[in-house]
């Protein structure tokens, strides 16, 4: 049964869910498929000013960690940087090979242990849709005093994180060590 | 050291792959025989020492991150400087209303309750208590899951500063902006820090009364 749950009987956590039985193909379509986006997420604007004082305005991640470095914030920056491209980038390359491997029905080794531990501690670090709420924000506060626009690259970031989140079911730990999922 | 249901029988589960495997007693590192994982015991002292800590400091800073000014906002040579709270004001005020509940809710709601339940399971695990244990660890899953959300705001903060530069107006990041970042990465380590295993600890022995 889809969408079925293993929850643990003494604290009522989630152990298991059931996937589809295709889980793993399209596991490794969908991460394969947002490492593109991500790409252009990270290269293209995400949110752009038109004509503030004649001359158009936009920004990137990169941009927007590159201001909190110019005024005298580095560390403001970094924090930036690890959580809106770094590790949301770790993330999706991770869960990339993760599912290729599984596709091809290799048997997990020293690198998948390596890289689920890996993922375990950026999680709650990898915070692509943090990021889109915070562009959300950002549109909203300026569209009231500003001609403001989301940028090409916005999409692109909701688009990697929605095929992110559809690989997660195939890409729990404890379903790689199963022999067919 | 308590560990997890499991112990009673010299077995533990695997953190990464799952496997239950038996552990053997007084032996420090253990791997998982499957994956190679380090098997992580519960380590009672350890895992309150550090949640406790992190989650004083950022007890501390949680006060000065709400008083500092987070941004300055220049327009036509007027200065006007906004805290956290004041940010999320004037964001209701330009009818932004649900935006203004969002950023409410993750720069002030969150950090907060992160802050309190933290709390509460720290002291409740020192006393190895019983007390509602279910509702303590739906808590725990519930701040694992929301916590991240108050990084909304230095996500906001950074776009501003990199979106708004022009001779007439222009977004300048405050001392707030740095010491509110500080609460959100020293709740998030907490969070981390605490084992939630400690919500099922057995409760100590009583010391018997004699007749």
């Amino acid at each position: 049964m889809l969408g079925a749950r293993i929850l643990c009987f003494r604290c009522g956590a989630v152990l298991d869910r059931r996937s589809a039985p295709d889980a793993r193909e399209r596991a490794a379509a969908f991460t394969l498929a947002a490492i593109p986006l991500f790409v252009a997420a990270i290269a293209l604007p995400l949110v752009r000013v038109d004509g503030m004082a004649g001359a158009t305005s936009r920004v990137t991640v990169l941009g927007a960690a590159a201001a909190l470095r110019g005024q005298g914030w580095p560390a403001l920056a970094l924090l930036v940087l690890l959580t809106g491209a770094i590790l949301p980038a770790l993330q999706i390359g991770s869960a990339a090979y993760l599912a290729l491997r599984a596709r091809a029905g290799v048997r997990p080794g020293s690198s998948t242990t390596w890289l689920l531990q890996l993922r375990a501690v950026i999680h709650p670090w990898a915070q692509i849709e943090i990021l889109l709420g915070g562009l959300v924000v950002v549109l909203g506060k300026l569209a009231s005093v500003l001609p403001v626009a989301p940028g090409a690259g916005l999409p692109c970031l909701a688009a990697a994180l929605i095929l992110e989140w559809a690989a997660r079911p195939a890409l729990e730990p404890r379903r790689l060590w199963e022999v067919s999922p | 050291m308590t560990d997890g249901a499991g112990a009673t029988f010299g077995l533990g589960a695997c953190s990464i792959c799952g496997l239950v495997s038996r552990t053997a007693a007084g032996t420090e590192r253990q791997a998982c025989p499957r994956c190679g994982a380090r098997l992580r015991l519960v380590d009672e002292h350890r895992s309150l020492a550090r949640t406790t800590g992190l989650l004083a400091a950022a007890a501390l800073l949680f006060i000065p991150a709400n008083l500092l000014p987070v941004m300055t906002t220049s327009t036509l040579g007027r200065l006007h400087r906004d805290t956290i709270l004041s940010g999320v004001a004037a964001l209701w005020r330009t009818g932004a209303w649900p935006l203004s509940i969002l950023v409410f809710a993750a720069s002030l709601v969150v950090p907060a309750l992160k802050l309190v339940v933290l709390g509460l399971l720290v002291v409740t695990a020192r006393r190895r208590s019983t007390w509602r244990r279910h509702e303590r660890a739906r808590l725990y899953r519930l701040i694992e899951r929301v916590g991240r959300w108050s990084m909304l705001d230095i996500f906001v903060m950074a776009l501003l500063a990199a979106l708004v530069r022009s001779p007439v107006a222009g977004v300048e990041i405050g001392a707030g902006a740095a010491v509110f970042a500080a609460v959100v990465v020293l709740t998030m380590l907490a969070t981390t820090a605490f084992d939630p295993r400690l919500i099922w600890a057995r409760p100590r022995p009583t010391a018997r009364r004699r007749p």
